[in-house]
C-alpha cells in the first residue's frame, strides 16, 4: 500500500499539482491517466523515492518514503519510460546486478528461465544496446519477476510491445495483482484502464480530476478530462 | 553492498573500456606534447615536474569522473540504483574508489612514460611516493565524485565538471605538489608533512561531505 498526503510539486517554481492526496491499496491495479504534462511520470518517480517534493509526505506499506532512509524504498520497484539499464551489459549481468541491488543472488540458469519466461531467451549474452524497444519491455518485465516488490511503478508497460508481448504484460500484471500487490501503471489508453485496472487517478488541472473505482467512472467524463474539455 | 557497487562500476568498465582508454589517451598525448614543446635545461624540467605532472593528472582525472556518471544517464541507469534499497553515500564511496582505481591504472601508464621522455631523475625510495600518489589521487577523487555527481544533471556538465572541481580541488594540488617536490628533492619529512596533513584533512572531509550530502545530490 502506498499514500500519499498533501503532495506538491512544482517546477520552476511553476506547480505541477498541488496538495495531492491519493491513496493506492494493495492487491489493487491502478492506473494513473492524464493528459501531456499532467505530472504523471513525476508523480510515478515521486513515488519511488527518484525525485523530490517540495511538501507532504508519503508512506510506503507504513514506512516514511525518505530519500536517507534506503529502506523506505526497498518495498518499491520503479520500472520508468527509459530502460534503466546498463547498454555495455548483457540481460544477465544487468538483471544480475538489479537483483543484487535488491538483496537477491540468482545464478544463471534462474537468470536465463526468467529470460525464457519473458521470450528474451535467444540473445542473453549481447549487450542491450542492440535491443528494440519491444525487447526491453520485456527485460523490464523479467526484471519485475526477479525482484521481490510490494509495489510495482510501471510508467507506460505496453510501449513498443507487440501483441504477443501485450498478453505476456497483461497476464504477468494480473497474476502479480492476485498476491495482493500493488501495481500502480502510467498509461494512455483510459478505456485500457477503465477494463483492467481497479482504480484510476486522473490528473487534471494541478489536483485530482478523478480519484476513485474503476467501474464507478464515467467514460465520457474521464475523456473529456483527458482531452482538457472538462 | 559497497563491494558489490564497485564489481558493477568495474565490470561496466570492463565492458566498455571508454574511462581508462581515454585516461590513458590523454595522459600519453600530454606527455608527448611536454616532451616536445619544452626546450629548457634539465634542473628547470625537475624544477617544474611535480607541477606539471600533477596538473596533467588533474586533467586525465577530469576525463575519467565525466564519465563516472555520464554512463549513469545513458538509458536512465541511475534510476535503477538510486531507486533501489541502497544507501545513496555508499554509492558515493563506490564512484570514488572507482575513480581511484582507474586514475591508479592510468598512472601506471603514464608515470614511466612521464619520467622517460621528461628524462627525469627519480633516485628516492620508492613506497613515499606512493604514498603521496596514493594521497593525491584519494583528494582528488573524492572531491571529483562529488562534484561530477552534482553536475551529472546539468546540461552543460562536461564544462560545468572542470569549472566547479578545480577551484575546489585547488587546495589538494597545491599540497601534493608541494609534497612531490619535497619528496624528489630528497627533504625530511618532517619539513614536508604539514602538505601531506592537508591532504589527508581535505580527503577526509570531502569523503565524509560526500557521503553524507550525497542523497541530496541524486534527486532530481
Amino acid at each position: 500500500m502506498i499514500e500519499l498526503l498533501n503532495v506538491t510539486k512544482s517546477f520552476y517554481h511553476k506547480p505541477l499539482f498541488r496538495d495531492l492526496s491519493v491513496q493506492f491499496e494493495s492487491g489493487n491495479m491502478s492506473a494513473i491517466l492524464g493528459k501531456n504534462g499532467a505530472g504523471k511520470s513525476t508523480l510515478l518517480r515521486i513515488m519511488a523515492g527518484l525525485t523530490a517534493f517540495e511538501s507532504g509526505r508519503i508512506n510506503v506499506c507504513g514506512t516514511p518514503l525518505k530519500s536517507n532512509n534506503p529502506l523506505s524504498r526497498k518495498a518499491v520497484l520503479y520500472i520508468g519510460h527509459a530502460p534503466g539499464l546498463y547498454p555495455p551489459l548483457s540481460a544477465v549481468e544487468n538483471l544480475r546486478i538489479a537483483a543484487m541491488f535488491y538483496g537477491k543472488n540468482y545464478s544463471d540458469s534462474e537468470i536465463l528461465d526468467t529470460l525464457s519466461q519473458v521470450g528474451l531467451d535467444r540473445q542473453p549474452d549481447d549487450s542491450i544496446r542492440i535491443y528494440s524497444q519491444g525487447m526491453m519491455q520485456r527485460l523490464k518485465l523479467a526484471l519485475a519477476i526477479l525482484i521481490p516488490w510490494k509495489v510495482l511503478l510501471f510508467d507506460e508497460p505496453f510501449t513498443g510491445l507487440d501483441e504477443e508481448g501485450r498478453i505476456l504484460t497483461e497476464s504477468l500484471l494480473k497474476s502479480w495483482q492476485s498476491e495482493d500487490k500493488t501495481i500502480i501503471l502510467v498509461v494512455h489508453n483510459h478505456e485500457w484502464a477503465m477494463k483492467h485496472c481497479d482504480h484510476l487517478l486522473v490528473l487534471h488541472d494541478k489536483g485530482i480530476g478523478y480519484d476513485g473505482k474503476s467501474s464507478d467512472a464515467k467514460s465520457e467524463n474521464i475523456a473529456a478530462m483527458l482531452q482538457g474539455i472538462a | 553492498m559497497l563491494v558489490n557497487l564497485i564489481k558493477k562500476e568495474l565490470l561496466i568498465e570492463l565492458r566498455s573500456k571508454q574511462i581508462l582508454v581515454s585516461m590513458a589517451a590523454f595522459g600519453l598525448s600530454v606527455v608527448l606534447i611536454f616532451a616536445f614543446s619544452f626546450s629548457v635545461s634539465q634542473k628547470i624540467l625537475e624544477t617544474f615536474a611535480p607541477g606539471l605532472f600533477w596538473v596533467l593528472i588533474l586533467f586525465t582525472s577530469v576525463l575519467g569522473l565525466h564519465r563516472l556518471f555520464d554512463y549513469e544517464k545513458e538509458f536512465d541507469a541511475f534510476s535503477l540504483v538510486i531507486g533501489a534499497p541502497v544507501d545513496r553515500g555508499t554509492i558515493y564511496i563506490s564512484k570514488w574508489i572507482s575513480g581511484w582505481i582507474y586514475l591508479v591504472v592510468a598512472e601506471i601508464i603514464i608515470i614511466p612514460l612521464f619520467v622517460l621522455f621528461l628524462q627525469l631523475r627519480w633516485t628516492q625510495p620508492i613506497l613515499p611516493g606512493v604514498g603521496i600518489l596514493f594521497l593525491g589521487n584519494s583528494g582528488i577523487m573524492a572531491i571529483g565524485a562529488l562534484i561530477s555527481g552534482l553536475a551529472m544533471r546539468a546540461r552543460m556538465s562536461e564544462v560545468l565538471l572542470p569549472v566547479l572541481l578545480f577551484p575546489l580541488v585547488t587546495p589538494v594540488l597545491i599540497a601534493v605538489t608541494k609534497a612531490t617536490t619535497a619528496y624528489l628533492n630528497a627533504q625530511p619529512f618532517v619539513l614536508w608533512q604539514f602538505w601531506v596533513l592537508i591532504l589527508a584533512s581535505f580527503t577526509v572531509i570531502f569523503g565524509l561531505l560526500g557521503y553524507l550530502l550525497f542523497d541530496h545530490v541524486t534527486e532530481e
